[in-house]
């Protein structure tokens, strides 16, 4: 701690130097290889995203993959080029050239295409939660350890740029010590899929199906709670939850309102409310600081002052928006540079969605064989606490996690 | 009978009534419809610092690597610059930015000032869309790129094309009340049926789509530029609407037709043979203050929209 603060200090006394504590937004595209050639197992949301930010870094998508002729064939009006499959093993046999898959598909399959990829030695995205059960989740860590090749998970806060700078300051005086933690995500939406016969409706409705599912908590918590894990370095020791259907009463089991509180060993508590319901607030995670507190939005972040806490050089330059009787001052990556401009409020916001960042560094991990941000690890450990807290919302109850049961093997 | 779901995006809103499934199916289909524009907002707003769209503008020069969608928009923008000889034009940005300077996020930097003072760079023709590259570069350094003309019409033929892949056989989407897209037929009747804004005539729509442009903005008055002299095409000048299988073609030459009436001398361009068009009919204002938003609406018997209450500004 004293040398993070030492660090801070200096810093700080360099004027604009403590709101620019990463390298430049630019270069996270340029150290991309042009056409480095890839391929998407999945087309769906998930899956048309994750090829729009390939797209604009500039990789090559050589082929995709989906076994649903709408989706495939949406996935291929936005990457004309690319060769369609419906069948995995028929895309890795034939598409030798492919360095590196990104793995979008339902989360019940990412196990057997893991293994699939792996044997075809390929660097390996996977999304989050990497499985829907422990099991599969240990099988995809242990399968993950034992390639050559990279594998990350797709938890994307440890590769935004606003999130970098908000842990930065977690680590110094700025912040100081952990009060307490808050997460939510609301959004207007029955998850439902859109289908035309009851076939396809079941299929792509996997998120509603207890035997696939890992709910809100897994399918949304895993990549919420992951913020917490990496910025204290601790996982929950027990998990509190309880749910229910609220507004989507169309015969669903899994639950479309949940609320959790995930206990850690010093009595730290992060409450966590997700919601298809209401959108009010949208998705951000809180973390409250004996000296200040930090709100992440994903594109967005701010740090809210305690009114003791001491005032640094570089705050007069610093950009500030007004939350009611509270004013956030904005964590803007790359100040410096922005600042010298006379462009501070062009840095407002990520100037790209976070996948933009988690996909860019995945293949700057890929060309340079470095060891990603995110790996099967940190994957197994956060999809294994999204499974445990959609249980305790399952059982409306308290889950306990053991040390052991964070251990990949 | 009818499922419903709504929008703000694009600074309209946008509506998509759906009838003829099972009331869960229609819903997640207009669910997912309706993020697809949400989705398009984010390319393509000139208002949000993080889209596709502020990127280029902020290239200056630089080749952008660019998502699928918005390379076959571009691409299809050229095309419709090309058709109608220069009158269709989304190299306007920059002078649109004169009059908004929230725009791509410039109002501190003096390139708007600049660019009002030598502002001749409009026509795609400044522009290198490299389709086997996938990348767009502005070829002059003030010159920015504004879609609002075509998004809205081309996120609804996205959104149009998932309900049909969703098995929805009746649907009327709009945006904005200015741009419509149509699935099949409505219970119980043989078509959609629109009205034209300030008049009795009715249009006739299945699986068609509709564009109305005027001369007049919403709130703001002249709002359409003549990319040729740079200036505001007159207020009073009026307005068209075009029925076509796509809604983003039916916007484009909505707009060219529109802009193309405010030339002292019209430019002669061919209309395509799959569509069909014709002036509307504008009911003048002497107050230009007053809210012209009854320009863009249009009633369905189906469905009564209501007036947006946003300016119509992507």
């Amino acid at each position: 701690m004293e040398t993070d603060r030492r660090d801070f200090l200096i810093q700080g006394a360099g004027a604009l130097a403590g709101v620019a504590l990463l390298p430049g937004l630019d270069t996270f595209a340029r150290t991309i290889q042009d056409d480095y050639p890839v391929a998407i197992i999945g087309t769906g949301r998930q899956g048309r995203a994750v090829a729009a930010e390939l797209q604009k870094l500039g990789a090559q998508i050589v082929a995709l993959c989906d076994n649903d002729a709408p989706r495939l064939r949406s996935g291929g009006r936005r990457v004309k080029d690319a060769k369609t499959y419906d069948d995995a093993d028929k895309m890795l046999a034939t598409e030798k050239s492919v360095e590196a898959v990104f793995i979008c598909t339902p989360t019940h399959q990412h196990r057997a295409l893991v293994d699939a990829c792996i044997a075809a030695g390929k660097h390996i995205y996977c999304e989050a939660p990497l499985a829907h059960t422990v099991e599969d989740a240990k099988a995809i860590a242990s399968a993950a350890r034992g390639s050559s090749k990279v594998f990350q998970a797709g938890l994307l806060a440890r590769s935004n740029p606003v999130y970098s700078l908000a842990r930065s300051f977690y680590r110094t005086e700025a912040f100081l010590k952990l009060v307490s933690m808050r997460a939510q995500n609301a959004r207007k939406d029955s998850w439902r899929q859109a289908a035309s016969t009851a076939e396809r409706q079941a299929r792509l409705d996997w998120r509603l199906h207890e035997s696939t599912s890992t709910g809100l908590p897994g399918e949304w918590g895993t990549h919420q709670f992951d913020v917490f894990h990496w910025f204290s370095g601790k996982y929950p020791v027990r998990i509190h939850g309880n749910g229910a259907v609220r507004v989507w009463d169309d015969g669903r089991k899994v639950a479309d309102t949940v609320n959790l509180a995930l206990e850690f060993d010093q009595g730290e508590c992060l409450e966590y409310q997700a919601t298809l319901g209401n959108s009010f607030g949208g998705r951000y995670e809180v973390l409250h600081g004996v000296n200040s507190a930090f709100k992440l939005a994903w594109s967005h972040g701010w740090m809210f002052k305690e009114a003791d806490a001491a005032t640094q050089g570089w705050e007069v330059y610093a950009n500030r928006q007004r939350f009611f009787n509270d004013e956030g001052i904005t964590l803007i990556a790359d100040a410096t540079q922005l600042a010298s401009q006379n462009k501070l409020k062009d840095g407002v916001g990520l100037p790209h969605d976070s996948l933009y960042y988690g996909v860019s560094d995945f293949l700057t991990s890929c060309q340079e064989g470095k060891a990603p941000k995110t790996g099967a690890s940190e994957g197994f450990r956060a999809t294994l606490v999204g499974i445990a807290a959609h249980r305790a919302v399952v059982e409306g109850g308290t889950i306990e996690i053991s040390p052991d049961d964070l251990k990949e093997a | 009978m009818f499922e419903r779901g709504a929008l703000a995006a694009m600074g309209t809103r946008f509506e998509i009534v759906a009838a003829g499934a099972p009331a869960s199916q229609l819903r997640a289909s207009i669910e997912e419809a309706l993020e697809e524009i949400s989705l398009c907002h984010q390319r393509w707003s000139p208002f949000s610092p993080s889209s596709m769209l502020s990127q280029i503008n902020r290239s200056q020069g630089e080749a952008v690597a660019v998502d699928g969608l918005t390379m076959e928009l571009l691409s299809q923008c050229q095309r419709w610059h090309d058709d109608t000889a220069g009158v269709f034009d989304p190299c306007v940005g920059h002078l649109l930015s004169e009059r908004d300077p929230r725009r791509s996020g410039h109002e501190d930097s003096g390139i708007l000032k600049n660019a009002s003072k030598d502002s001749t760079f409009t026509g795609l023709t400044n522009v290198d869309i490299n389709v086997a590259k996938n990348s767009i570069r502005l070829l002059q350094p003030y010159l920015q790129l504004d879609l609002g003309a075509v998004a809205k019409g081309f996120a609804m033929d996205l959104a149009t094309d998932i309900l049909r892949d969703a098995g929805v056989p009746s649907a009327f989407l709009h945006g904005g009340n200015s741009s419509i897209s149509t699935i099949g037929h409505p219970p119980g009747a043989t078509a959609w049926k629109v009205q034209l804004p300030q008049s009795s005539e009715v249009l006739e729509l299945r699986d068609q789509s509709l564009a109305v442009s005027a001369s007049k903005g919403q709130y703001a008055g002249e709002h359409l530029l003549n990319p040729f002299t740079e200036e505001w095409i007159d207020a009073e000048s009026g307005g068209y609407w075009v029925r076509s299988n796509s809604a983003a073609e039916s916007d484009a030459w909505s707009t060219a037709l529109t802009v193309n009436s405010g030339f002292s001398e019209s430019i002669q361009f061919s209309m395509p043979d799959d569509m069909d068009w014709g002036p509307l009919r504008m009911a003048t204002s002497s107050n230009a203050n007053e809210k012209t938003s009854k320009v863009s609406v249009v009633k369905s018997d189906h469905w009564s929209f209501l007036p947006t209450e946003s300016e119509d500004k992507i």
